[in-house]
């Protein structure tokens, strides 16, 4: 299938990478012209502008980090919404229900169809193939697209034949994550802290009740070699961590610690780590506690 | 090997037939005499006191699920502290640092072999514990063959009692918050239309995954059945003894203490003794929303 894709940069570079490994013919396009330069090396197209590419692309993926860099490739100067031939919208980004709806309504005018579809692992993830893919929209265009998102992780799920279900689906995996996060940091430094070696305490909270994405994923990869390069920036996790709690507020649900996690998380933006490495906050929470967490690996 | 095992409950029972599957010899006690049957069943002997057991065994295993239970086993007269044959004490409790000291000060001559478990009754039955010990070296070998009948994952702390205490606290203060954070959660995807076993499939498989989605949600709360096995107040025990332990090595850990208030909130409105499944009950609640049955 030839498809478009907007935006190869942490997200978008390997999952792009994925397609092409699939066998699909892609057209991409990114401000930043070293970020495609590996695609086109592959034989990827390249565009222009994002009309360009909405131009010569009837399926377009989009993956970008912000609600902001997306309403610009949409709505401003050669925007995604002028091309003539994108007949379907792939949405790869966590950005809310609201947010969503902007885009299909827009994109309806044009007789797009959106297919909502946010991914959960991280640059990681991405690179070895190993997402959860979640998607929701018209079933007929979920069928179609499937081919090619399957190629990025195992975990397919549908969460509706809305767009939007998806971002709901979403959000509530990511808070999750966020939340574990700040846990966890809070918790090895007070292990480490109190004597214990993290190796021994990352073995056996990955084999009891502890265990979650952060001690699986984040702190042997990011924090136990100190070299925090987990690959996503912390304004980027502080942003799903503001529209899950939106999305929550909304319907009315008490959420305590996950306003908890929110406000450790604003409390290191303020202190200038937007763009530091979401595993950076483990730096926040060892300032003060005025230990560090050993070098191990 | 012969041994003793004080308290066979929820975990005990399981923890005391492991032992007994393997091959060792029991003496059990307990206050609840239903509790001791299907181990007397299987010919394990029964001590009338914890003074007795520690007349009877050298080795005595400890399973409680409270402070004051422990300490009401210690002293007295016919406290462990009494018996004449014991020398090892085996302390499978959360119970924190501090109280580790209090039994080492209470049993002098008498080597304490610290090793809270993990994973709950199920983890328990399943054969599939988490071990954490900490102690004297001798000890802990002496004690690996029969403790490591209990899960496959046995992880050495340090040499001192105490140890596996901040362990064992740094994994139930994570698994704590997971908890709360994911009766949150679930509550806001559910009443956010999503189906509840979708929700779970695609967050076991994201970064959302964590204990309570892989072992509360699936057995406790698709089924509406709400029955993990611990009692809150044992998870609000662990809770407690966590905070105080970073409060007193001086880390910031305000989701620790978020997740420490909503836990209290539930016990002040009297459900201590509630599963701990039932605590996505309060967030329902507040949501005016009950997550429907899917099993």
């Amino acid at each position: 299938m030839d498809a478009g894709f907007l935006g190869v940069g942490n997200m978008g570079l390997p999952m792009a990478g994925k397609l092409l490994d699939g066998g699909h013919t892609l057209t991409v396009f990114d401000i930043r012209e070293s970020a495609m330069q590996p695609l086109l090396d592959r034989q990827a197209r390249k565009a222009d502008s994002p009309k360009d590419l909405a131009d010569k692309c009837e399926t377009v993926f989009v993956s970008l980090p912000t609600l902001a860099a997306f309403r610009a490739v949409v709505f401003g100067d050669n925007g995604l919404i002028q091309g003539k031939a994108m007949k379907t919208l792939v949405n790869t980004c966590t950005v809310g229900v609201p947010f969503v709806d902007e885009i299909v309504q827009a994109m309806a005018k044009n007789g797009v169809t959106v297919v909502d579809c946010p991914i959960s692992g991280g640059p990681p993830g991405a690179r070895a193939g190993t997402l959860s893919v979640m998607i929701s929209g018209d079933p007929a265009a979920v069928e179609r697209v499937k081919p090619m998102v399957s190629l990025w992780g195992r975990t397919v799920t549908v969460a509706g034949d809305e767009p939007g279900a998806a971002q709901v689906l979403k959000l509530t995996n990511n808070i999750l994550s966020a939340v574990a996060l700040a846990a966890t940091a809070e918790a090895f430094v007070m292990g480490a802290k109190g004597g214990l070696n993290p190796e021994v305490m990352l073995a056996a909270i990955n084999a009891g009740s502890g265990q979650n994405s952060a001690t699986q994923a984040k702190f042997p990869m990011a924090v136990l070699t100190r070299s925090f390069d987990f690959g996503a920036e912390m304004h980027i996790l502080m942003k799903d961590i503001d529209l899950a709690i939106a999305q929550g507020e909304e319907l009315g649900i008490p959420m305590w610690v996950c306003q908890a996690a929110r406000l450790v998380f604003k409390h290191a933006m303020f202190q200038g780590a937007a763009k530091e490495d979401l595993t950076a906050i483990v730096k926040y929470v060892e300032r003060g506690a005025g230990f560090e967490i050993p070098k191990t690996r | 090997m012969e041994a003793g095992y004080l308290g066979v409950g929820n975990m005990g029972q399981p923890m005391a037939t492991k032992l007994i599957d393997g091959g060792h010899q029991l003496t059990i006690c307990d206050v609840n005499e239903a509790a001791m049957a299907p181990l007397l069943e299987r010919q394990a002997r029964r001590a009338r006191t914890p003074r007795e057991l520690a007349d009877m065994c050298e080795t005595v295993f400890v399973s409680l699920p409270t402070l004051a239970a422990f300490r009401a086993v210690l002293n007295g007269p016919d406290g462990l502290a009494q018996g004449k044959r014991m020398k090892t004490l085996i302390n499978t409790c959360t119970v924190g640092v501090k109280f580790v000291r209090e039994i080492e000060a209470t049993l002098p001559g008498i080597t304490i072999v610290d090793c809270p478990i993990s994973g709950g009754p199920a983890g328990a039955r399943a054969g599939t514990l988490s071990v954490m010990v900490s102690g004297d070296p001798a000890a802990v070998e002496a004690v690996r063959p029969m403790i490591a009948l209990w899960g496959n994952t046995l992880t050495v702390a340090g040499d001192k009692p105490g140890a596996a205490q901040v362990l064992k606290l740094t994994n139930n203060i994570l698994f704590a918050v997971s908890l709360a954070a994911t009766s949150e959660a679930f509550v806001m995807g559910a009443k956010g239309g999503l189906n509840p076993e979708v929700m779970l499939a695609a967050i076991n498989a994201g970064s959302g995954q964590n204990g309570a989605t892989r072992m509360v949600a699936p057995t406790s709360w698709l089924d509406r059945s709400f029955h993990y096995g611990a009692a809150l107040h044992v998870l609000i025990k662990d809770v407690d003894l966590a905070i105080e332990q970073g409060e007193e090595l001086g880390v910031p850990m305000w989701v620790c203490q978020a997740a420490r208030l909503m836990y209290k909130h539930a016990a002040f409105v009297g459900r201590e003794n509630d599963d701990i499944s039932t605590f996505v009950h309060d967030i329902e609640r507040g949501a005016g929303f009950t997550m429907p049955k899917t099993r």
